[in-house]
């Protein structure tokens, strides 16, 4: 496994604590189980945990890998347009529903939030499809 | 557009020369095993200029190692 699929598992890992942790607030917390988003902050430790080694002269990185990488970020981007334009439209009409004419000013940051979750997460996903699809540790 | 699937010699050619180890090849090219096995397996097809790296490891042309699925038009025939 190369260390950009360590980091994309990682990050996937992250990701699913933080929705369990926030599902898991919601009956202590109710709308405060929010708190359990901050969960993914230690994606930020990816860079930290999964250093790239420098012994041996291997080649850590390539045309494939940067490839995927581009390919990756791209779906990153793709989705994360997506849920950012969703939650941005998607909640003006939840709250037009309910007859409410303004945006509550809590709603805005967490629609930017979203946004850099989802890209984060799709780019994890998409990078882990994309290895999975070139090759499989096989013999040599 | 169709997709062209690139056929290679390679796991024989690596056999040919002294059961060379995908890690080997790997390191020859600069490029990582995981792209070696996926070359092999036509999972990747890789660039023109790793192409021609990978068949310079073996001492051949690069339609040596590498031939496309889709046959000729026979455009020059005649």
């Amino acid at each position: 496994m190369v260390p950009e699929q360590k980091r994309a598992w990682f990050v996937l890992a992250v990701f699913a604590a933080m929705i369990v942790a926030v599902l898991a607030l919601i009956p202590v917390l109710g709308v405060h189980a929010w708190a359990g988003f901050s969960v993914f902050g230690f994606a930020g430790l990816t860079p930290v945990l999964f250093r790239k080694k420098r012994d041996a002269g291997e080649v850590q990185m390539d045309e494939r890998d940067r490839m995927i990488g581009q390919r990756a970020s791209f779906a990153g981007a793709m989705i994360s347009y997506m849920v950012f334009f969703l939650a941005c439209m998607g909640g003006w009409f939840a709250l037009k529903a309910q007859g409410r004419e303004t945006v509550p000013i809590e709603y805005l940051p967490f629609t930017v939030f979203c946004g850099g979750v989802a890209f984060a997460a799709a780019q994890a996903a998409a990078t882990v499809i994309l290895y999975g699809r070139g090759a499989r540790d096989g013999e040599d | 557009m169709g997709k062209t699937e690139l056929k290679n010699q390679i796991r024989r050619l690596r056999f040919d020369h002294g059961e060379m180890t995908q890690q080997e090849l790997a390191r020859r090219v600069g490029v990582t095993r995981q792209t070696i096995i996926a070359i092999e397996a036509r999972k990747y097809a890789p660039s023109l200029e790793l192409a021609f790296r990978i068949a310079r490891a073996f001492g051949r042309r690069v339609e040596q190692v590498f031939q496309s699925d889709e046959e000729p038009r026979g455009d020059d025939e005649g």
